[in-house]
């Protein structure tokens, strides 16, 4: 409860104030409104109502609304009214963000007004102004009858049907996003193998939104999420995640620029009592970027990490490179050092530590083969005599084998030596289960792929991975030895697409394999 | 003269008509066409393409619409009483693009690498990437001509979301559709880097 109470108190920290941008906000319906999310834009037939935020009604027999650009075209025997004042044209062109509107006559040309409804002027003839453009009603994404339009941001439909997405059912009331804002975009939900959201509810500062999930080794699961946007690019993100076989899960997640180098993050978690928050800042200066690191859990466990990296930058021939450096504390209750008999209680760990990374170039040999190489270091020393070293290397090549068929392979080590000077076999008992660990481990991970793509409409990748880690024990340490796995993305219509992944596990969890998968449905 | 007239006469233009009067046929781009004494408003449904055509006097006689009809930025200015500025948007034919997506060589091994757009309200394993190397990968999608299509790239999840050169979250890549453009975009970091 506290922890919980202190990740509400950081996310305010983070976030506040929130003030939000102030986008107009307009509603448009009639007989017909079809939506095109490829060009952005609205067109509506059969007679056509506005109503705009300011007390604007505009009628007309149809209208073609640029969402990008926040402008629009209502043609036919058009007509603007406010209060008492009317305004009749042939066709008028709205300009939102310019606050101006043009009155076009087939007799008279084009005049100006603004939203007060003054007077109008003869105008410069501004032709782009009444563009609407010949789209074909059989390419709408959307068909309904009422659109609810927050500028910059989202357009809401009510009811929607899908004409040309194959298989997707009507619903009264559907939410399309187009905000730029991180916000928007911003999820406190977990991973899943499948994740569909539908958007419930907008206004220029909050979306709400319901998630269809899917929960590998979990099953159906339904998230509710609410973002909270506000100034710099800031957000707030909660999410509940509601699966019907497993305890409910939480997060929250929020972000904040600072200036124009810096930044401001929150990330928490509640999951079958187990309570996690991160708040992390990071902070550009010159060519480093540093990062400052807090967290913070249920069990009595906090930490502390001060890191400062270069970008990433050329050696020679092609070679890039990065180091950092960090510095920060460890803290459990019950002790941070590795559990064995006699091993002394140590509740606060001081690290500093370096790691070097370097990369060669892409090399590209004979028979349309290319490699690429990594190597990584890193040391860190603790204030209880220890040190930690780690050292990683990876190797990747491939070969097209035409022009559809690419073979990947790679292979990646990795070694770790955990060293406790003059204390190694106190820490590392080799009667210890349920392994024997001496503190020294490697990782060694061999992979083998074949890719197939056919344009943008099919691609297959067939996968291996054999992984040789030691130690490599079910539950405790390691990777399963072997992995299949599939990939799959196919067309069927124009308009839709799906993903599928399928991958097994063999030889883990006492099981003669674990399956797993990934779906999704895209445009 | 005569033979311009009769040419003139045969072609149509397919135009989208904002409003029509007795006097003129307002159509997309502003401009208005002067309307032959044979011609009316009957066939006129404002924001729905017609074809016109022009009768000796070069005045437009509104019609059917006609696929094979010219485009109206082909009409003859002397047809206008007001001449647009600005012609129509192009219709929107389907047309393929490539997104190019280069990743920092300290990419974990064996990423995968997804797009994430604005059509699934940025679901962030939306659309799987085929690699091309180590560094590269790439993804073609069919886009209307004209089109847009917002997007970030992840490595499935939200957490890894990508990140500028300074550790922000960068705003989305907004890409239009191009008959065979390719769009390289170049990751500089991700959420998750230490």
């Amino acid at each position: 409860m506290r922890l919980r109470a202190l990740v509400a108190v950081l996310a305010l920290v983070v976030l506040w104030p929130v003030p939000g941008e102030a986008k107009p906000v307009g509603e448009i319906a009639g007989g017909s409104v079809l939506f095109f999310n490829d060009s952005l834009s609205i067109l509506v037939r059969n007679g056509v109502t506005v109503h705009l935020a300011a007390g604007l009604v505009i009628t007309g027999a149809a209208a073609y609304v640029d969402l990008r650009a926040d402008t629009a075209v209502i043609a036919g025997d058009a007509q603007i009214s406010r209060g008492p004042v009317t305004l009749h044209a042939d066709a008028l062109a709205l300009d939102l963000r310019a606050r101006k509107i043009d009155l076009l006559h087939t007799e008279g040309g084009i005049a100006r007004t603004d939203a007060t409804l003054a007077q109008p002027q003869a105008a410069p003839e501004d032709g782009d102004a009444f563009v609407f453009p010949d789209l074909l009603d059989r390419r709408a994404y959307i068909r309904s009858r009422r659109a609810e339009i927050v500028s910059r941001t989202s357009v809401r439909f009510r009811p929607a049907t899908f004409p040309t997405t194959a298989g997707a059912p009507p619903v009264p009331m559907y939410l399309y996003t187009f905000a730029a804002g991180n916000g928007y975009a911003a999820t406190a939900l977990a991973p899943a193998a499948f994740d569909q959201p539908y958007g419930v509810y907008s206004t220029p500062n909050e979306l709400t939104a319901l998630h269809l999930r899917y929960l590998n080794g979990i099953g159906p699961s339904l998230g509710i999420e609410q973002n909270l946007i506000g100034s710099a690019d800031g957000y707030i993100a909660g999410a509940v995640d509601v699966p019907a076989h497993a305890a409910v899960a939480e997060g929250l997640n929020g972000y904040r620029q600072l200036g124009q180098n810096g930044t401001v993050s929150l990330a928490g978690s509640a999951d079958d009592g187990y309570h996690a928050a991160t708040l992390g800042f990071t902070q550009a200066v010159g060519t480093l970027v540093s990062r400052l690191n807090y967290g913070i859990s249920n069990g009595g466990y906090s930490s502390a990490i001060f890191s400062m990296r270069t970008r990433d930058r050329e050696l020679f021939s092609g070679i890039t490179w990065h180091t950092s450096v960090n510095f920060g504390f460890n803290a459990l209750d019950s002790g941070v050092l590795p559990l064995a008999p006699n091993t002394p209680l140590v509740r606060t760990l001081w690290q500093h530590g370096i790691e070097v990374f370097a990369a060669s170039p892409l090399i590209h040999g004979p028979l349309r083969t290319t490699l690429s190489a990594t190597v990584d270091g890193s040391r860190t020393d603790y204030s209880y005599p220890q040190h930690l070293n780690t050292l990683e290397t990876d190797l990747t090549g491939s070969r097209r084998l035409s022009r559809t068929m690419t073979l990947f392979f790679g292979y990646d080590a990795r070694w770790t030596a955990d060293i406790f000077p003059n204390n190694q076999l106190l820490f590392f008992p080799p009667s210890v289960e349920p392994y024997p660990y001496d503190g020294y481990t490697t990782a060694r991970l061999a992979n083998l792929d074949l890719q197939y793509v056919q344009g943008p409409y099919t691609s297959v990748r067939l996968s291996y991975r054999r992984a040789d880690d030691f130690p490599q024990v079910n539950y405790f340490a390691g990777r399963p030895p072997n992995e299949v796995r599939a990939d799959l993305r196919v067309r069927p219509f124009p308009n839709i697409g799906i993903s599928f992944g399928r991958s097994y596990d063999f030889g883990w969890y006492g099981s003669r394999w674990v399956p797993g998968w990934s779906f999704s449905v895209f445009q | 003269m005569i033979v311009a007239a009769i040419i003139a006469a045969a072609l149509s233009y397919r135009v989208v008509p904002l409003a029509c009067t007795a006097n003129g046929l307002a159509i997309s781009g502003g401009g208005v066409l002067r309307i032959s004494a044979q011609g009316s408003c009957a066939a006129v449904v404002p924001g729905r393409a017609i074809s016109v055509t022009l009768d000796d006097e070069g005045r437009v006689i509104p019609e059917k619409l006609d696929p094979a009809a010219h485009p109206a930025s082909e009409l003859p200015k002397t047809a206008f009483s007001i001449v647009p500025t600005s012609s129509a948007a192009p219709i929107g034919n389907a047309v393929t693009i490539t997104i190019v997506v280069t990743i920092p060589p300290s990419t974990p091994t064996g990423s995968d690498i997804y797009l994430s757009t604005e059509r699934s309200s940025y679901n962030p394993a939306e659309i799987r990437m085929d690699q091309v190397d180590a560094r590269r990968y790439r993804l073609q999608l069919p886009l209307q001509e004209g089109g847009r299509l917002a997007f970030r790239v992840t490595r499935g999840s939200f957490p890894t979301i990508e990140r500028d050169a300074k550790g922000r979250l960068p705003p989305p890549h907004i890409v239009t559709g191009q008959a065979g453009a390719i769009y390289n975009i170049t990751v500089e970091a991700w959420s998750d880097d230490t």
